[in-house]
């Protein structure tokens, strides 16, 4: 196990240096610079913008400035953001919180919903249950967090005046008033997260549960006088929660790097906003420590995927 | 081809022989976007009553010196509660002279200040100097070679160190060192030497006249920094300073918490050098977001107090106010949106290089071409139907300060330019086209990617199109078009096409502004015109070339008499608008969105939205 482990850790970094020198140079291709707005300042003559540039070092050659970030970032240190001049770890550290707390607590709330439901659409096939838990999921699904979070701000904020919709980090209260405030401001982008996420989820439960219950061992388990739910639960679930994990541990590095659109909508402070506002000002350091941890993230959960299965499938063993 | 134009179109619907939905149908069918269509149908039934071109337009938002004429008279410090404001860039550093859009100037208006602001009406505003320099009181030179400042005295920083003229002068120190990457570094390329004279006196020397001196150490640009708090981080330092994020100012608000690019929180400062003042106890900025939603969140739902520039359709924020919350403040803006017009050759290739300036444009070389053009161009319309409240059809470019901006009226008259086409010997071809020598009338016409340039694009090219001109219309990205990028051929520097369109700022003293149009600084060559041997940096785009306009450049740049000098600069528009080298299009009137009971924000076009914010306070 720890061999095979080692193997995968090994085989990832060059796909992981692959990675790094493409998003460089795509992100040193498109045009702009951090200082685009102090072009259109008749005030700030065009020498005054190559002095900054070459402050930068942004006036080197892409490779050159590749291989500077590539021997600072091995070491630990993924430099200071162009705009802010804050180092790029004290900027994540700020947003982390909230991305987690929005979009973690969201895919929770679309895990409580999507097991149940699948579970229960599956072991009531063709039920009007099962109808109806398909219809709103392919509903959920096809409806994008855009247009449900704009849907939401209308009911919710525009006309029956109940919910904020402009998300503060900083709630200036303790106790319960907090946890209450801190519920109203956060309920709408974790449910425009939630119900999107539960809805491709649902389907996967319920497909994976299709799978188990018509086996043998099902029909075994319910011969011996086993209760439903044992037989669901204990027997069907079980077996049925392999492809399920994948999907949850190739969701989770998205937690981490937050959900830009809906952190856009509702002025969520999250990684996702974060990486949208450093890509329009071309703040490279940012966009490369958020994108490249992403990848990071991708390669070590896909790893955990595999590892789990063969914790929870005992005919699957590593070598 | 259709012959027709969307003011045509306009007339016909207004006395009854075209149809709503006729109307409606044609429009869209040239490309006109929906909040056009509506502006031309509202100004349709307005006409009637708003003839004559050039008719100021009558805009139905608030006044926005909503402070000029002020009489709030506190007689304490604090007590307002908090000022809840939002900006839909949030600001990314809180130190001025770092800062690289005007979102950051904007947040350290808070905590950090100038010597010196503009006023709206473009009048210099004693901050943190006791007084404004003049000729009268001996502290500003006649020849224009220095002038002395006398501080403000007993300004004492957030931490409670005194505020003094070495303050002054290692901000000037601070700026001025390359390695420290200030984006100020300019403002103090004619600053000879900066002397203290005593505690609260400096003296700043010269390298060359400088009738425009407002320059260092005033408005957005000008904060001052604290020596004690700053020293160790000038230069390579700069970036590692927690100043930047935590400022020590002097300024009415103190740092609570920064987080970059989404919230501020500012609280009090109570021992802030002007009496009685600030009104608010707390001020919360929140950053991010879209212009919209933060529109909706002062005017529909009152959530928050004040919304920065909020870049919306007019006829939505019309209807956003109807929520009753808040209102929409228009403010003249230091803008305008204005068509240049290509003086050189850029479709043929000379000496390995498009639009050389030894080139000649095939038409718009004739003077009487220009003006043709500049007759066609049906800037009202395009005023109210594109920008509604947010534009006024412009005559020259310059409108504020008043004393730089001539009087005059613009034409709209299509008959007229076709018979001036005709007698410039440009005559109708059997396909429509105009046509002279086996040349045709062809224009290239670019701007960048942006819903209401596109829609300004579109009735245009429907005039021009009329008068038997083909138009090609070309739109590019934003951060391409003005990101002066030597190697890409689709900048406003490089201006490879006939027309382009776009609006860029002015200074309260458009001296550099100006500068766009000369030729040659110094002597007769044309090394302010953009070109290869220059990577098109300098301003001149259009390569305009005028002796005459030179001149007077120059003689407005050493000229000390501030009249003469404000002739100058309005003579200088007045040929650039007769020779035809620019169509000035619509100045713009930027809105803002505040709470009704909102008040004291003097809001100007040449300063930060928060420069007054001691003095704003609630009803």
């Amino acid at each position: 196990m720890a061999k095979f482990i080692a193997r995968r850790a090994l085989i990832a970094i060059p796909t992981l240096l692959a990675i790094s020198a493409v998003l460089f140079t795509i992100l040193a291709l498109a045009p702009g610079d951090p200082f685009g707005q102090l072009a259109q300042n008749p005030d700030v003559p065009p020498e005054v913008r190559a002095n900054l540039r070459r402050q930068l070092g942004i006036d080197q050659p892409v490779y050159v400035q590749y291989v500077k970030w590539l021997a600072a970032s091995v070491q630990g240190n993924w430099g200071y953001s162009f705009v802010s001049h804050v180092d790029v770890k004290v900027l994540i550290q700020q947003r982390l919180p909230t991305s987690l707390l929005i979009v973690g607590s969201a895919y929770l709330v679309a895990l409580a919903i999507a097991v149940p439901v699948g579970i229960l659409s599956a072991v009531r096939q063709y039920s009007l249950l099962d109808n109806v838990a398909t219809t709103f999921a392919f509903l959920g699904y096809s409806l994008p967090t855009f247009f449900t979070g704009l849907l939401f701000i209308l009911v919710f904020s525009i006309y029956l005046r109940w919910l904020p919709f402009i998300y503060t980090a900083d709630i200036q209260a303790s106790g319960l008033t907090y946890v209450w405030e801190l519920l109203r401001h956060a309920i709408m982008p974790v449910m425009v997260l939630a119900l999107f996420q539960a809805a491709h989820l649902t389907r996967y439960v319920r497909a994976a549960m299709l799978d188990v219950i018509h086996m043998d061992y099902i029909n075994t388990a319910r011969a011996k006088g086993l209760s439903a739910v044992q037989v669901t639960l204990g027997h069907a679930f079980r077996n049925a929660l392999i492809p399920v994990v994948t999907i949850i541990a190739l969701d989770v590095p998205a937690i981490f790097t937050g959900a830009i659109i809906t952190e856009q909508i509702f002025r969520v402070p999250g990684i996702g906003s974060l990486l949208i506002n450093s890509i329009q000002s071309k703040d490279t350091p940012v966009v490369m420590f958020i994108v490249f941890t992403y990848a990071i993230l991708v390669v070590a959960f896909t790893l955990v995927a595999d590892v789990l299965y063969g914790v929870l499938d005992p005919r699957i063993r590593y070598a | 081809m259709s012959e027709w134009t969307v003011a045509k179109l306009a007339e016909q619907y207004r006395s009854g022989r075209l149809t709503r939905r006729r109307l409606i149908a044609r429009m869209v069918s040239a490309g006109l976007g929906a909040p056009v269509i509506a502006g031309v149908l509202a100004a349709c039934s307005a006409g009637s009553t708003n003839k004559g071109s050039g008719a100021a337009q009558a805009g139905t938002g608030s006044d926005a010196s909503s402070g000029a004429n002020d009489t709030f008279q506190p007689a304490k410090r604090g007590g307002g509660g908090t000022l809840k404001l939002l900006w839909w860039q949030g600001p990314s550093i809180l130190n001025a002279h770092l800062s690289t859009g005007t979102k950051d100037s904007d947040g350290s208006r808070l905590f950090t200040e100038p010597l010196a602001a503009w006023d709206p009406d473009g009048n210099p505003f004693p901050i943190l100097a006791a007084e404004i320099p003049s000729i009268e009181k001996g502290t500003l030179d006649k020849e224009g070679k220095s002038v002395t400042w006398k501080l403000k005295k007993a300004v004492q920083w957030h931490d409670g160190q005194p505020f003094t003229a070495d303050d002054v002068i290692f901000t000037w120190q601070y700026t001025t060192d390359p390695a420290t990457g200030s984006t100020r570094i300019a403002n103090y390329s004619n600053v000879a030497a900066i002397d203290k004279i005593d505690d609260s006196t400096v003296k700043i020397s010269f390298k060359d006249p400088t009738p425009y001196w407002q320059i260092a150490f005033f408005a957005g640009e000008g904060h001052v920094l604290p020596k004690h708090v700053l020293e160790p981080f000038k230069g390579k330092e700069a970036r590692n300073a927690p100043f930047n994020l935590k400022p020590v100012g002097t300024g009415p608000y103190k740092i609570v918490d920064f987080r970059s690019g989404d919230l501020i929180i500012a609280e009090i400062n109570q021992n802030y050098h002007v009496p009685n003042r600030p009104f608010f106890d707390r001020v919360e900025l929140k950053g991010g977001g879209d212009a919209t939603s933060a529109a909706r969140a002062v005017l529909q739902t009152g959530d928050y107090d004040y919304a920065w520039n909020t870049l919306v359709a007019d006829d939505l924020l019309l209807s956003m106010e109807k929520g009753g919350a808040g209102k929409t403040i228009i403010v003249p803006a230091a803008s305008c949106e204005t068509i240049h017009l290509q003086m050189a050759d850029s479709t043929t290739e000379a000496d390995g290089e498009r639009a050389t300036v030894k080139s000649k444009h095939p038409f718009f070389s004739d003077i009487k071409v220009r003006q043709a053009f500049a007759v066609a161009i049906n800037r009202k319309l395009i005023a109210e139907a594109v920008f509604g409240r947010q534009g006024t059809a412009a005559t020259y470019v310059v409108v504020n300060p008043k004393r730089f901006a001539p009087d005059g009226t613009f034409e709209y008259n299509l008959q007229k330019a076709a018979q001036m086409l005709d007698d410039a010997g440009w005559k109708k071809g059997p396909d429509g086209i105009r046509g002279k020598d086996g040349k045709r009338m062809k224009v290239l016409f670019q701007t960048s990617v942006n819903d209401i340039r596109q829609n300004a694009q579109a009735i245009i090219k429907k005039d021009l199109e009329s008068l038997g001109i083909q138009v090609e219309l070309k739109s590019v990205n934003d951060t391409v078009f003005f990101g002066g990028d030597p190697n890409n051929p689709d900048n406003i520097n490089h201006f490879f096409a006939d027309m382009q369109m776009y609006a860029s700022t002015y200074s309260p003293d458009p001296q550099t502004y100006m500068r766009t149009w000369v030729s040659s600084l110094e002597g007769s060559g044309t090394d302010n015109i953009a070109q290869k041997s220059n990577g098109w940096s300098t301003p001149n785009y259009s390569r305009y070339q005028n002796p005459e306009y030179d001149k007077l450049w120059r003689q407005a740049r050493a000229e000390m008499d501030p009249v003469k000098r404000a002739d100058l600069l309005k003579q200088m528009q007045k040929l650039l608008v007769s020779d035809a080298v620019i169509i000035p299009l619509v100045n713009r009137t930027p809105a803002e969105a505040a709470k009704n009971n909102l008040q004291g924000m003097d809001l100007g076009p040449f300063e930060s939205r928060l420069w007054k914010i001691a003095y704003w306070h609630r009803t």
